[in-house]
């Protein structure tokens, strides 16, 4: 443990560099105005400027990803309590008191108690990191290709079954991420798979092209289709004086605050859209335990304070079996997976030693981030809600712009803004029917690695697939996965049949 | 549960069918020593599994609802922005390398404000000249990224 803080010391110096302080500052102000802006969300967000980054060295690239990731989560709570209309999935939570909030005329507080609890969040979270991801590291050492096999088969088991309203869809969908992931040459031999014939799918299927298509453009589409009545929201920009929480609201939020972040900072630990799992874990235990249960719901400054606190703690505890395991559990977490690697970084359990400039500079960085998130976002609420009123349909032209043009400049090829558009029709399509995009995308970015270590693990083992059963540690991954198939059937089983429909989740 | 349910489930279906038929094209070989098409055959066949079973039940259930509430409508937005703002990227995927960045971007800003319904000439001639300009300068001058100059060199 005094060996990672005197190596985070180290970090804090990397990260405060007049280089590195400024991107992390364009990564917080750009990610909040990405969560501040519906139609586009982290993901689209991170994929879209990794072109920028291009000309930076890996540490600086990834500081200002991660603060665009970090800034967007915060930002799309301003939207929540403002307009009712969260910037992102893990926002939604915030909606139902910080709205209410606003309604009654304190949007200013509900806003400032955001900032402050991920602060104090991102505080923690930042020790919390400390102490997991060098151990985790180590014991990630005892991993062979079984292990990660095992593991990624965990992960798109529990990211399915936390993600949209079907086990079965979800599974579909990361199959289907995984069969694209196939495509390209085959990564053991070599040999061209479901290229027929053409030079730009020998590389594969650019994951960043995959992931503006379905988050970029398909959330545009959705939008596209509405009545223009429906496309604008009014929103009331509370001004400065207005901003601070008083005494009560802050004494009412501390133990939120910190329920939250220890909720968050475990979830974002395991597979699945932690921040989402995280905010609604921690809403719904602070109204189990609230004295005054029937306050939430009605504007109870609770119900903003644990949920952003949780969102914040599970954005950086996702880090770690990112950097740890070099394994992403959620979609932002696998684009910057994909930005790492084209960085010529590979994450994983030697990442510490072999970059620990890196590791430790993004580390420190989070927490400088999360200070300016704190800095900036208290005295420029005004800015950001002001931005809510430029029209979308003024808007949403401006993001598709911006879509095409980040896309092109990935790879210099237009063949990738085609997929885009082929992603984009598809992500609109799949929400008409609830089929979610998160798998897709996740087994897009996975496919590869999982089939390395599925063909390495029986190349090992000679074809004999007890090599999976016969390894502890596999072993274990491969039973909490065979739980998590059989705790939806269980509850399928006990569910009483609704009148008029049946319960959608199988 | 819809029919948006079960069409998408037969989609997807057919995509694991298709991967299956490819698949096996490819030279497969043993577990031991696997080819490049054992992994695709192995998710393709797993996906048709899935989705069979899904597509199934699905239909079973909407029949059953059916039956007893009457055929359920599935409501649709408009399609004719969505269209609209797809053949404008198409557009741009098509005609980015002959008419260059700038002038694209002009166009596809233009055009998706007029489907948008934003019918003021001047101020979208307006926004679409700031957003190619902006877009320019910070793309192509700032951030030096080669776009395609096009025919008249923008």
């Amino acid at each position: 443990m005094l060996e990672s803080l005197q190596q985070l010391a180290g970090g804090f110096g990397i990260a405060t560099s007049v280089d590195n302080l400024f991107y992390c500052l364009i990564g917080a102000i750009v990610g909040t105005l990405i969560g501040v802006l519906p139609g586009i969300g982290p993901i689209a967000g991170i994929a879209l400027l990794i072109p920028a980054t291009f000309s930076l060295n890996p540490t600086s690239a990834i500081i200002m990803l991660a603060g665009i990731y970090y800034g967007a989560m915060y930002g799309g709570s301003t939207t929540s309590i403002l307009l009712n209309v969260p910037g992102e999935t893990a926002s939604v939570i915030t909606c139902i008191d910080g709205y209410r909030m606003a309604q009654k005329g304190r949007a200013g507080p509900a806003l400032a108690i955001c900032a402050i609890g991920s602060f104090i969040a991102g505080t923690i979270g930042i020790f919390g990191l400390v102490a997991f991801a060098p151990p985790l590291a180590r014991a990630a050492l005892a991993f062979g290709p079984a292990e990660y096999f095992s593991l990624m088969v965990f992960g798109f088991v529990v990211l399915s079954n936390v993600t949209g309203t079907s086990l079965l869809k979800s599974l579909m969908m990361a199959l289907v991420g995984l069969i694209i992931g196939t495509i390209g040459l085959d990564p053991v031999k070599g040999d061209a798979r479901f290229t027929f014939g053409s030079m730009s799918l020998l590389s594969g299927i650019e994951f960043v092209a995959v992931a503006i298509g379905l988050f970029g453009i398909g959330e545009v589409l959705a939008n596209v289709e509405k009545p223009p009545a429906l496309l604008e929201g009014s929103v009331r920009v509370p001004q400065l004086r207005e901003l601070f929480p008083t005494r009560q609201d802050l004494r009412k939020s501390i133990k939120a605050i910190l329920r939250g972040t220890g909720i968050g900072f475990g979830v974002g630990l395991v597979p699945g859209p932690a921040p989402v799992i995280a905010t609604y874990s921690s809403y719904l235990i602070e109204k189990r335990i609230s004295k005054h249960p029937e306050e939430f719901g009605q504007g109870a400054i609770e119900g903003v304070a644990g949920p952003e606190s949780a969102n914040n703690a599970a954005c950086q505890s996702a880090f770690i079996p990112l950097f740890v395991l070099g394994i992403p559990f959620a979609p932002p977490t696998a684009i910057l997976l994909g930005a790492l690697l084209i960085h010529g970084v590979t994450p994983g359990p030697m990442m510490i030693s072999e970059h620990p400039q890196l590791f430790w500079g993004v580390i420190a960085s989070m927490y400088i981030g999360n200070f300016v998130l704190l800095l900036l976002n208290l005295p420029f609420v005004p800015l950001f809600a002001n931005i809510l009123r430029i029209p979308k349909r003024i808007l949403l032209p401006l993001v598709i712009l911006f879509c095409i043009t980040g896309m092109y400049s990935v790879n210099n090829s237009v063949f990738d803004i085609w997929v885009m558009l082929l992603f984009g029709g598809i992500g609109f399509s799949a929400g008409k029917g609830k089929f979610e995009g998160a798998p897709l995308l996740l087994g897009l970015v996975l496919g590869p690695k999982m089939e390395v270590a599925f063909r390495q693990s029986l190349m090992i083992s000679h074809g004999d697939f007890g090599i999976f059963t016969g390894r502890p540690i596999s072993l274990a991954f491969l039973l909490a996965t065979a739980l998590f198939l059989v705790i939806p059937l269980f509850r399928l089983g006990f569910k009483r049949p609704r009148k008029g429909g049946s319960a959608d989740r199988r | 549960m819809n029919r948006n349910d079960a069409f998408g489930g037969a989609l997807v279906c057919l995509f694991g069918v298709l991967t299956v038929c490819l698949s096996l094209k490819m030279p497969i070989g043993t577990f031991r020593a696997a080819g490049p098409g054992l992994f695709p055959l192995c998710l393709g066949l797993l996906l048709v599994v899935l989705s069979a079973a899904f597509t199934f039940t699905t239909v079973l259930r909407l029949r059953r609802t059916e039956r007893r509430f009457g055929a359920a409508s599935d409501t649709f937005g408009s399609a004719k922005p969505v269209l609209g703002f797809m053949a404008v990227i198409a557009f741009a995927a098509g005609f980015l390398e002959h008419l260059g960045y700038a002038p694209t971007a002009f166009i596809v800003v233009m055009a998706l404000l007029q489907i948008l319904g934003t019918n003021y000439w001047r101020r979208n001639l307006l926004i679409s000249m700031a957003a190619s300009a902006v877009s320019h300068f910070l793309f192509v001058r700032w951030l030096q990224i080669p776009f395609p100059q096009g025919w008249i060199g923008l």
